[in-house]
């Protein structure tokens, strides 16, 4: 599965998703469709939880600097309040790898 | 693979795009008036190509659920934040029949000059004397097509998120109704990647005066380029002629590829539904294959 890096990376651990899906016994291609609708999940989820955390002006310019891939640009517009999005993308995230890895486990019996 | 590991793997994929699909609906319904914004100031290819590194966009179909308000309310509350995408599906709200017919040649007419008024080029049902059967139907989901020999599905995705949103379709077993889109892998150019990628399958044999000038009729549809509207949520698509079908027992006039059916906002449930789609007059090729906003 080829590694994105986002400006969240560094927060969130998604390899551990990743681990228990090449476990399961399905084919290669299986795999990586799984994978990647995991990444596709992870990614809206987080962004989205970022954006509700600031108003429109904004959402904007973080949408602007997402689109170029700009980490730094994102982070400059959360600014002071970088501590409070950070931790929310953090729960966001636990809480959407503990669904993920339950219905891998779920899926096993 | 066993037969139990399959059975895992697709109640798996059941419910992680169940979650897939859900978390791009919240999505959407969250940030509407900010994406508004957004297809209004970034021309739709940006938006179509962006990557898992930027930002998925267009991968919900819930757009659909941005358009159907009322523009107007819209408009005040977001200035110049409401796509003209909007306007025009006002505007063709008055000029598409609430069945899906055939147009009267009035309807053509006025529906072919709002088209070209919004996007810009001339927009025709007719070029040269020559016309498909129809231009208003119902478009149905196609495979993907090989585009040289020895090419494979998982080459058609640039991707991550282009294999997960169209590897699933698979392609087609055949070819299509020009062969391979290039001879070789080494010929193969961006151009021939754009044709497969935003091709639609048309009805040519039923076009008037097609069994008379089977040779001539070829020679003008082969990958002519046609705008494929969603008079629904005003979602249009710039493809070409790629293709020849469906059959007319299916009860489908014309077929899109996945992507094409993607950026109409058709690839969900039923994955078809009724659409608009006239010649583009384009002798120069200046009008670019994929998505576009008015």
């Amino acid at each position: 599965m080829r590694k994105i890096h986002h400006f969240y990376t560094h927060l969130v651990e998604v390899e551990e998703i990743y681990l228990e899906i090449e476990k399961l016994e399905i084919t290669k291609g299986n795999k990586k469709y799984l994978s990647t609708l995991v990444e596709s999940s992870v990614h809206h989820t987080i962004v989205n939880a970022v954006l509700s955390e600031l108003p429109n002006d904004q959402k904007k310019l973080v949408i602007n600097h997402l689109l170029k891939k700009n980490h730094h640009g994102v982070w400059k517009v959360i600014g002071p309040k970088k501590d409070l999005v950070e931790n929310k993308i953090k729960k966001t995230f636990k809480e959407l790898k503990n669904e993920i890895l339950k219905d891998i486990k779920d899926s096993k019996h | 693979m066993p037969k139990s590991s399959l059975k895992r793997f697709n109640n798996l994929k059941s419910k992680f795009e169940k979650r897939e699909k859900n978390i791009q609906d919240t999505f959407w319904k969250s940030n509407g008036p900010v994406l508004c914004w957004l297809t209004e100031k970034f021309p739709s290819k940006q938006l179509a190509a962006g990557s898992l590194g930027g930002l998925l966009l267009l991968s919900s179909p819930t757009i659909s659920s941005i358009s159907t308000a009322n523009p107007n309310t819209l408009e005040q509350k977001h200035p110049g934040g409401v796509g003209k995408g909007i306007l025009l599906r006002e505007d063709l709200a008055f000029e598409v029949p609430v069945s899906v017919r055939p147009l009267t040649g009035a309807e053509e007419k006025n529906i072919s000059e709002t088209l070209s008024k919004y996007y810009g080029f001339k927009v025709t049902p007719e070029i040269d004397g020559r016309r498909l059967n129809r231009s208003y139907g119902v478009i149905g989901t196609e495979q993907h097509l090989y585009r040289y020999p020895g090419d494979e599905l998982y080459k058609h995705a640039d991707d991550a998120f282009e294999w997960s949103t169209f590897g699933r379709y698979g392609v087609a077993p055949g070819l299509g109704a020009w062969g391979y889109f290039s001879s070789s892998r080494e010929s193969f150019s961006g151009k021939d990647a754009l044709r497969e990628k935003y091709y639609i399958a048309v009805q040519t044999f039923l076009s008037p005066g097609f069994v008379g000038d089977v040779a001539g009729f070829r020679d003008f549809f082969k990958f002519r380029k046609v705008l494929v509207v969603n008079p629904i949520n005003g979602q249009a698509v710039v493809t070409d002629i790629g293709d020849a079908g469906p059959a007319p027992w299916t009860g489908k006039h014309l077929g899109g590829s996945p992507e094409v059916m993607y950026y109409l906002g058709l690839s969900q449930g039923p994955a078809k539904g009724p659409v608009l789609y006239f010649f583009i007059d384009d002798p120069q090729d200046q009008i670019p294959l994929g998505p576009i906003t008015p």
